[in-house]
């Protein structure tokens, strides 16, 4: 497979590897212009991969993996980081959803989309953020969850929601001492040092740019009234579709 | 007591966060929080003070009793030890 470039949050990244995969993976983000730095995948980190997964990936699939990785491990010398978590916009402003996997990141982000009209879903499952140190943009990357939801677009990042499963509907805003543990398991963590080092640098300046805020919730439209009153600081009832679906 | 290589620290608002690299995360992968003062004992041991120089060292600058330090500073490294974050000696 020759090497091709991909744009992928304001970045050019060459992408050397064997399979055609991740190159059709990555056709919305195809470029032709100059890269910014390069990455390669080695088979022995793909035979390592399929080792280590649980899911006996493909080859083709594990390099894909590889790639997204190999491309992590560079991002924070570019004040960028991968960070686990849906991302939508809404009035042009955007929110993140995080929570481990299975807890209900897609099902939260499909209520907004039911019960709201304008909800956009900017990544599904894998954004990438850039952090500088007034504003931290969200951008769509082809590693989007397994429904593959991304609209290859961006948005100003204005709030994260950590997401628990609960009986009751609340949400109250955490300080960065009671949340940057939370939030630095989404984030990715890279090998080496220097690049982890970085990461924690951008860690402290997300949380001084972005309010984090806990949302215990069910499945109801009181679920999605709770978090987009407390992110948007907009009233519900007047923004809410007039029927449901 | 030599704290293992592959832990960077950095400092989260009030707080400092440490968290491994490299073949330590294989070895080990976790991830601690640290306030103030741990933060300095961490780095005095770093540089290869016992425990009583740092107590001596915290109480002079914090104007409190040694005793109150070397019981911070033993609590400390006690979990560390736990935390399996010396190497072996």
């Amino acid at each position: 497979m020759p090497e091709f470039v991909i744009d992928v949050a304001n970045l050019n990244i060459a992408v050397n590897c064997e399979y055609d995969f991740t190159y059709k993976f990555c056709r919305d983000y195809l470029t032709e212009a100059e890269p910014d730095f390069g990455i390669s995948v080695s088979p022995e980190s793909v035979d390592k991969e399929i080792d280590e997964s649980p899911y006996n990936p493909s080859r083709p699939y594990a390099e894909s993996i590889c790639v997204y990785r190999e491309i992590a491990e560079k991002l924070p010398f570019f004040d960028r980081c991968v960070f686990h978590g849906a991302v939508i916009s809404y009035d042009g402003a955007g929110y993140i959803f995080t929570a481990p996997s299975g807890t209900g990141k897609t099902t939260h982000i499909s209520l907004w989309q039911k019960y709201l009209d304008g909800v956009e879903i900017v990544n599904g499952d894998k954004p990438i953020l850039h952090i500088t140190d007034d504003s931290v943009t969200a951008f769509a990357t082809p590693y989007a969850g397994k429904e593959g939801l991304q609209n290859h677009s961006k948005c100003e990042l204005k709030g994260i929601c950590l997401i628990e499963q609960a009986k009751e509907n609340t949400i109250r805003r955490l300080e960065t001492s009671e949340c940057l543990m939370r939030i630095m398991v989404q984030m990715y963590k890279p090998y080496e040092a220097a690049a982890a080092v970085k990461t924690l640098e951008l860690l402290d300046r997300l949380l001084k740019n972005v309010p984090v805020y806990l949302l215990g919730c069910d499945i109801s439209q009181d679920a999605v009234r709770c978090s987009f009153e407390a992110l948007t600081k907009l009233d519900f009832d007047e923004r809410k579709k007039d029927s449901e679906n | 007591m030599k704290i293992k290589d592959g832990f960077v620290k950095c400092k989260i608002g009030e707080k400092y966060l440490v968290v491994t690299t490299g073949s330590l995360s294989a070895e080990n992968n976790i991830m601690i929080e640290l306030n103030e003062t741990s933060s300095e004992i961490w780095e005095l041991i770093s540089k290869g003070f016992t425990a009583e120089e740092i107590a001596f060292k915290l109480a002079d600058k914090y104007q409190i009793p040694v005793e109150k330090a070397k019981t911070d500073t033993d609590l400390l490294i006690e979990n560390m030890k736990k935390a399996e974050i010396f190497e072996d000696e």
